[in-house]
């Protein structure tokens, strides 16, 4: 097949289309909604994806959060964290005893008041061991970090992030200065590299930290942590520290076999990978959805197609007549099928890109296209034109030339 | 003269189901280079077929044909249309120009199919439009142009291609007494200037005179065979008298010899 036939071909493609532009509009209709569609879909569930991901590295992939289990009294079940089962002891002996734990640190965590030289801000105050740093992956910016002497002395000092700085500090740098939490006069030691929001929307930016024992001492009458927040060396060490720590605190919760536990074990990456799945499979059906409109687009094509034989019957006759051969006819109608088709996936492609940025803007997550997310529905739609201009061509490249001459 | 078209106990039988309808039944029939012939006979005496199958759209089911010294009838579908493409013009009654493409785009379209690049495609069918005096209306569409001017578009296409044969069905069927006049010079003067070979199907014995020899079919078979009346031949019979005279003779009852219409 010589390339100056393909080109006429492809001639004859585009002056049909731009001779007949509603009717060949309405044919391409079902590709251009299909490809649209799976662009924008794929574009925004990318863009959840990249962002939860995102969020989960933040907050540390391999962090697993030990918190209270729930409380039953008489048969009333109370939420999760209601029972304060748990101790600093417990802390301490995860620490010790678990060796698939790299880091653990107890946390306790409330709103309070914050009083500079310069203004007065309420923010979230956390009591913390030494070695959360390395559990949240948080980064110290300038200063140092809180220490374990500074806990075990139960010290008046603090680190302060970002947005809390510039709340009580403005431009002034806060390290060696006083802030008043509570009504305790603490000393900034270090501030927070910044770190933006959570999964859950919350700045995290705008927090304190003190030694946990300074918050049991000054800032609360409690003594036992509201969690314990722990991580391990690697993502594959999880399970195993997991059953280590359950076996630990179930021993010495001395609770018997029948008993349920009175703490609950929370990996975070469990949960983003759950997220994921349920994405993906949200991702797949709409995908699924959106092929089947591909299809049924082809079979418009289709349609379109044969009508397009029968009017040009005539044609076909004089093409043969002058020294077209059959396949020479074939390809000419297949090229047509796959310009509808590919034409179609065109305009698909910039209406999902139109549509991935509306959605994109209504829900706040980024629209992500990547180059195979933009070519592969194009591909897929111009097969999808070639499979189904298949049939029309097989019968226009059959006709008979002297019938096809006489053909009104 | 070498022959170039060589017909033997040429047979075309159409199965219509029930019936077989015999359009060509034993025709012998041998043109040299360069004639030009006129075939006649009424509707229904295979001329069409005849000429489907010089043209190599159609085949016969039985005897030889050669042409320009391929055995046509043994050819697959793919190397006719190579044929049709390499050394066969055609002209038909109704034209047959595609009506969507200009002068000049009908004129390029044979050598599209010889894969002949665009410019120098352009430069032969301009050229081959100059030739039957269409200069000025290349880029009009055939719904643009008089029924002669089409004519002369279909000529323009059949020749641009230097074909061996030219082949005309009823080139001046649709057109007016002048315009057929100039269609027929047109043709004598591509004959005479091309050296070309003309085969031409007409009904019409005033038209027939043009060629140079004229051959009237009957039946499928052919019954006269003479130089035309301006080359020293013998008056063209009335066909209908010929008719009268072929129904006089024993044979198969006309009614089957209809051409098939699909």
């Amino acid at each position: 097949m010589n390339l100056v036939v393909w080109l006429e071909s492809f001639h004859i493609a585009f002056r049909e289309m731009s001779r007949h532009r509603m009717r060949s509009f309405l044919t391409m209709l079902g590709v251009i909604i299909g490809v649209a569609a799976i662009i924008t879909v794929v574009a925004i569930m990318e863009g959840a994806r990249h962002t939860i991901q995102g969020q989960i590295a933040r907050v540390g992939s391999n962090m697993i959060l030990v918190i209270p289990g729930s409380v039953s009294l008489g048969g009333v079940r109370a939420g999760s964290g209601s029972a304060s089962s748990l101790t600093m002891d417990d802390a301490a002996a995860i620490d010790r005893e678990c060796p698939a734990v790299a880091y653990s640190s107890p946390v306790t965590n409330s709103k309070l008041q914050a009083v500079s030289e310069w203004g007065n801000w309420s923010l979230n105050v956390q009591g913390i061991g030494p070695e959360y740093f390395d559990v949240r992956a948080w980064k110290v910016e300038a200063g140092r970090r809180i220490e374990a002497r500074d806990v075990d002395a139960a010290a008046k000092v603090c680190l302060i992030g970002r947005t809390a700085a510039r709340q009580l500090f403005g431009h002034v740098d806060p390290i060696g200065l006083r802030v008043r939490v509570g009504g305790t006069p603490m000393q900034v030691v270090g501030t927070l590299a910044e770190k933006g929001q959570n999964p859950l929307g919350v700045d995290e930016d705008d927090t304190l930290l003190v030694p946990i024992t300074t918050y049991f001492r000054h800032l609360s009458g409690r003594s036992r942590p509201d969690a314990i927040v722990l991580s391990t060396e690697r993502e594959a060490d999880i399970p195993q520290a997991v059953e280590q720590v359950t076996a630990l605190l179930r021993d010495r919760h001395q609770l018997t076999r029948s008993e349920a536990n009175d703490f609950a074990i929370k990996p975070l990456a469990e949960a983003a990978k759950t997220a994921e799945e349920t994405g993906s499979v949200l991702t797949a059906l709409l995908v699924c959805i959106a092929g089947i409109s591909l299809l049924v687009g082809g079979i418009g094509i289709m349609n379109i197609m044969l009508v397009t034989v029968m009017e040009r019957t005539r044609e076909i006759g004089i093409r043969m007549a002058i020294g077209a051969t059959r396949r020479m006819i074939m390809h000419q109608f297949m090229i047509e099928a796959a310009s509808l088709a590919g034409f179609g996936g065109l305009l698909g492609v910039l209406a999902g890109i139109a549509g991935g940025s509306v959605l994109s803007r209504i829900t706040g997550w980024p629209a992500i296209f990547s180059p195979g997310l933009l070519v592969t529905p194009m591909v897929f739609a111009i097969a999808v034109g070639m499979l189904f201009g298949l049939l029309p061509a097989r019968r226009a490249s059959r006709l008979s030339p002297v019938e096809s001459l006489r053909h009104d | 003269m070498s022959t170039l078209i060589d017909i033997r106990a040429a047979e075309r039988t159409y199965d219509m189901g029930a019936v077989q309808v015999h359009a060509l039944r034993g025709l012998d029939l041998a043109v040299d280079e360069g004639e030009f012939v006129a075939i006649m006979g009424a509707s229904g005496s295979g001329k069409s077929t005849l000429l489907n199958v010089l043209g190599c759209l159609d085949q016969a089911t039985a005897g030889t044909v050669i042409l320009d010294g391929q055995h046509v009838d043994r050819l697959s579908e793919e190397a006719l249309a190579h044929f049709r493409r390499t050394r066969l013009g055609f002209v038909f009654q109704n034209f047959n120009l595609l009506h969507r493409s200009t002068a000049l785009e009908n004129v390029e379209l044979p050598m599209v199919y010889l894969g002949i690049r665009g410019p120098e495609r352009r430069r032969r069918a301009r050229a081959a439009l100059e030739r039957v005096n269409l200069a000025d209306r290349m880029d009009h569409m055939p719904s643009q142009l008089s029924g002669g001017q089409q004519q002369r578009v279909a000529f323009a296409r059949a020749m641009v291609t230097r074909p061996r044969v030219l082949l005309a069905d009823e080139p001046t069927g649709n057109l007016d007494s002048r315009t057929s006049a100039e269609v027929l010079d047109l043709i004598s003067r591509l004959h005479a200037a091309e050296g070309i070979t003309v085969v031409m199907v007409t009904h019409d014995a005033d038209i027939a005179a043009y060629a140079h020899r004229v051959v009237i079919l009957h039946d499928g078979r052919v019954v006269h065979d003479q130089p035309s009346p301006a080359h020293g031949g013998p008056p063209i019979p009335h066909i209908r008298s010929l008719d009268a005279a072929a129904a006089d003779r024993p044979g198969p009852a006309p009614a089957d010899d209809r051409e098939p219409t699909p």
